[in-house]
Order: structure tokens, then C-alpha cells, then sequence
């Protein structure tokens, strides 16, 4: 458990190619994680076309993905094993702790 | 017994016989399942059951793109597309037969997990959503093409035991290839790519080396745009157009004035390239907005049922072990798809189309399994095979189904072997 200081829910996309399985399975399994950490979040899986215009707090894509994101403004959480749940619970603590949401 | 006669019929009809509605039931049970709050449960349930009606105006527009094309096409080559004598367009085959797609998933993932379950050296939980929908829907439509009068019980029967197995095995025998790459046993592959994948993991050890990785190649950035689906799709597309614009203009003038209306031919072609591309965003984004809320019920009935199951998920999983091959992959296959068009034209065979997702995607995977034994050598084939494999299947699928014949154009490479062995035993039993 880590203490969560954002006065509202939180916001996460998983992003892939097309939008249809890799990002909700990353989805499902970031949705875990979260569940597990007791942040309150809403998580949902798009495709790379729509990602870029969304106003999600976090972006978790794959590591092949992330460049595609450099000159946003956007936190992106790159993954090489997208459904590994460490790699996902490190990471995101890691993004979460830069963008000030939770106690360090 | 007449009561019970219109019960049924009732149900057929306003259930059973609207996607939308019986996919919405399907998400509202899920939901409610799994225990969510009464406006998540609202939310997931209309958006699928708008997902179900883009599906539907998506799969309109594509099937008006692919007869665009097919007709420029036949004006420039004078090659005439073959599709089946009073064939049903995909659009009608899912607003007709969609909800028996949506039977034969759920009857069929349970059967799946009852397999699992039971057969010890099967271990592997199917879970990608998008395919299990396509393929129950591609089975429909075979066997509705082979026996037009199959019963609403046959169909739902047939399809979800080919599906179960299907979903059961096909994770199991690529599994040592998959445990080779990713390093352990904790998640399976599950897409209709898996003959192409294994068939390259193995003939990569023969033709190559897996020092001569394709991860030691720097590609030009200027290929990532290739990545983006919609992108390559629209461009891709879009070329081929204007060039079957311009071939078809020099050859017959005033078919290709007719095809084009008021515009311009060029500007025309240049338009059928995005609305291909927009046409396959908006069918996906449909499936994606159901799938997206079945496939977590599912997963969290397997979890419960099924305690330490390997989940077996989507393709682009391996991409991240060599994202160089992908694109590789991708090429060769794009590359092997244009000569095998032009191969087809020019001896009258048939018309098919670059079905960029389908380049992409298991060409890439498949090439990740044959850098992995067979450094770039191992993925340049991949990509080729799967080239390949596309053209003939699609050529040949395409003149068969009689339901959806476009379905063909949307269609993996283990999509063919699915609707050859299919056509052989149905063939057998009706």
C-alpha cells in the first residue's frame, strides 16, 4: 500500500498497435496492480492513433510505442514484458512518485 | 405448445437475432458478476451495445470500399474480382448471424476452460477477445456456407467445439517456441498467426543463424510510420489506387469517370485510401468497445475456476524481444504480397488485397520466432510466408464463403487452415 495524495481518481490508457488485445491485456493487468497498490485509478486500452490526444495522466505502452510519444507532455510507462506484473507495479511507482501522486 | 413456439421465436428475433442486444445482456451479466458498481455496469453495457452498432456501420463501409476497389481494379487489369454467385456481404452475415458469433464465444470459452481444466498437459487460458469474436464469426459463415440450412443448434454446436479446440491447442504447440523467447513459462501465445510463427521458429534454424540478429540492424526512423495501421493502410492503399486510377483511365476512360462521379479520378482514388483506412478504425473500434468489457469477465472467471492457468494473449506480446524483426517482417510480407497480386493479375487468378494489419501483425510476430532461431534470415521468410500464405488464402477464401466473403480479406494466415479443415469435415457430415 502506498499512500495516494491526488484529490481525484486517477487516470491511466494502455495504448497498443490497434487498440484490440495487447493494451487490454495490459489493461487488465495494470487494473491488478493498481487494485493491489489501493490507488484509485480508471484505466482504459486504446490504439496509438487516438493516445496522443487523451488526457490521461499516465500512458503504459510498449516499449516499441514509447517513442512515439517523445514531445508530449505525457507520462508514458514503457514495458518490455507487458504482462509482468512487477515490471508494471516498479515502473508505475516510479511514474507515479514523478508526477507528485503518491508519498515518496 | 404454440405459446412456447412464439416464446421462442420472440427470442430469436429480438434477442438472439440483434447483436447489439445480446451482446449487451452478455456485458450486463458479466459485470454484474463481477460485482460492479451499478454506473460502471451502465457504462460497460451501452458502450458495448454501441460498440456492436460501429461494428456494424464499419463493416458497411469497408464492404463499399472493397467493392471500389476491386472495380478499379477490373477497369485497370480488365481481371474481374471472383466472389461467390449470391454471396451475402459481411455487414448482412453480422446483422443476420452476429449474435451466433457471440454464442459460440461464450459456450466455447467454457467448453475451453472445461479442457483445460481437465487435460493436464493443456494449461493455457485463450484470451484474445478480438480474435475469439472474428474467428466464431468466421466459422459461422463456413458453415452456413456449406449447409445454408443448418440449424440454429447445429451451428452453435459445430462452432463452439471447433473454437474450444482451437483455443485449447493451438497455445500448447507453439509453447516451446514462445517459452524460447520471452525466457519463461509465464504467459502463452494466443493468436491466429500461431502456423506462420511456428513454421518460421523452425525452418529460421535451417536457414540461418541466430547471431546474425536482426537487433543489430538500425532501421531508418523514417519507418516507424509504419507502426500505425491506419497510417500504412491509407498510404499503402492509396497508392495502389492512384495507380489503378491512372492504368484504368488510359484503358477505359468512362468506366473510370463513372467509378469517380463528379471528382476528379485522382483526387478519388487518393479518397479511397482513407476511407479503407477509416472504414477498418471504425469496424475496430466497434469490436474493441465490446470485446473490451467480455474479455476482463472472462479472464476473472478463468482466474477463479482454473487456479494457476497460464493466460495465453495477444501477438504483439514477443514484439518488445525484437522490435527490428517486426518491421522486417512486416516488409518481406508486404513485399511478397505485391508480387503475388501482380503474380494474380497477370495470369487472371484473382483479385485480392493488401490487408496491412494482417501484414503486420503475424508477419511481425512471426518474425520475432524466426530471428530468434534464424537472425534476420529467419525473419525475412517469416514475413515472406506470411505473404504468401495471405495472397493464396485470401484468393481462394474469398471465392468460397458464401456468407461474408469479405471476411477473407480480414484474415489471418490460421484462419485458412481453419476454414480448410472445416470445409473438409463439414463436407463430410452434411
Amino acid at each position: 500500500m502506498v499512500k495516494y495524495k491526488l484529490d481525484r481518481q486517477l487516470k491511466i490508457l494502455t495504448v497498443c498497435g490497434v487498440g484490440q488485445g495487447s493494451s487490454l491485456i495490459m489493461r487488465m493487468f495494470v487494473e491488478d496492480v493498481l487494485k493491489e497498490l489501493g490507488i484509485p485509478a480508471k484505466v482504459e486500452h486504446t490504439e496509438l492513433l487516438t493516445a496522443k490526444s487523451s488526457d490521461a495522466d499516465i500512458i503504459v505502452a510498449s516499449v516499441i510505442h514509447a517513442d512515439e510519444f517523445e514531445g508530449s507532455d505525457k507520462i508514458v510507462v514503457p514495458l518490455k514484458n507487458l504482462v509482468d506484473k512487477e515490471e508494471i507495479k516498479s515502473k508505475l511507482l516510479e511514474a507515479l512518485s514523478k508526477m507528485n501522486a503518491i508519498e515518496p | 405448445m404454440a405459446a412456447f413456439m412464439d416464446v421462442l421465436t420472440w427470442i430469436g428475433t429480438n434477442i438472439l437475432g440483434q447483436p447489439a442486444i445480446l451482446l449487451g445482456i452478455v456485458a450486463f451479466v458479466g459485470l454484474v458478476l463481477q460485482k460492479k458498481p451499478f454506473n460502471e455496469v451502465l457504462t460497460g453495457t451501452a458502450k458495448v451495445m454501441i460498440g456492436v452498432v460501429m461494428m456494424l456501420a464499419g463493416a458497411g463501409l469497408f464492404v463499399d470500399e472493397l467493392v471500389n476497389f476491386q472495380s478499379l481494379i477490373t477497369a485497370a487489369t480488365g481481371v474481374a474480382p471472383k466472389y461467390p454467385p449470391n454471396y451475402v456481404p459481411l455487414n448482412d452475415l453480422i446483422s443476420q448471424y452476429g449474435s451466433y458469433a457471440a454464442v459460440i464465444m461464450t459456450v466455447a470459452f467454457i467448453i475451453h476452460l472445461i479442457l483445460v481444466r481437465v487435460v493436464p498437459k493443456l494449461r493455457h487460458v485463450y484470451l484474445t477477445g478480438h480474435l475469439m469474436w472474428w474467428v466464431s464469426l468466421l466459422v459461422v459463415a463456413v458453415i452456413l456456407t456449406i449447409n445454408p440450412n443448418a440449424t440454429a443448434k447445429e451451428i452453435i454446436l459445430l462452432g463452439s467445439v471447433t473454437m474450444a479446440i482451437y483455443w485449447t491447442i493451438q497455445p500448447a504447440y507453439i509453447h516451446h517456441a514462445m517459452r524460447d523467447i520471452i525466457g519463461s513459462d509465464a504467459i502463452g501465445y494466443a493468436h491466429t498467426s500461431s502456423l506462420v510463427a511456428l513454421i518460421s521458429y523452425h525452418v529460421g534454424k535451417r536457414i540461418g543463424k541466430p547471431e546474425e540478429s536482426t537487433e543489430n540492424i538500425t532501421l531508418p526512423r523514417a519507418l516507424s510510420f509504419l507502426k500505425d495501421y491506419a497510417v500504412s493502410t491509407a498510404v499503402i492503399l492509396g497508392i495502389i489506387m492512384v495507380v489503378a486510377a491512372i492504368a484504368g483511365y488510359i484503358k477505359t476512360p468512362d468506366t473510370v469517370a463513372n467509378l469517380a462521379g463528379d471528382l476528379n479520378p485522382i483526387i478519388w482514388a487518393v479518397l479511397r485510401g482513407v476511407y479503407f483506412a477509416a472504414a477498418i478504425v471504425v469496424l475496430l473500434t466497434g469490436v474493441k468497445m465490446f470485446v473490451g468489457e467480455i474479455v476482463p469477465a472472462f479472464k476473472g472467471i478463468s482466474e477463479k475456476v482454473i487456479p494457476g492457468a497460464i493466460p495465453a494473449v495477444d501477438c504483439p506480446v514477443v514484439f518488445p524481444y525484437a522490435p527490428t524483426a517486426v518491421i522486417i517482417g512486416f516488409l518481406s510480407g508486404l513485399g511478397m504480397f505485391l508480387v503475388m497480386m501482380a503474380l494474380f493479375i497477370a495470369t487472371g487468378f484473382a483479385v485480392i488485397v493488401p490487408p496491412m494489419i494482417m501484414l503486420f501483425f503475424p508477419g511481425g510476430a512471426a518474425a520475432v520466432f524466426g530471428n530468434k532461431t534464424g537472425g534476420w534470415k529467419g525473419a525475412v521468410f517469416a514475413g515472406a510466408l506470411n505473404g504468401f500464405i495471405l495472397a493464396i488464402g485470401q484468393a481462394l477464401t474469398l471465392q468460397f464463403l458464401t456468407y461474408g466473403a469479405e471476411l477473407a480479406t480480414l484474415g489471418d494466415p490460421d484462419w485458412y487452415a481453419i476454414v480448410a479443415i472445416l470445409k473438409a469435415i463439414l463436407g463430410a457430415i452434411f
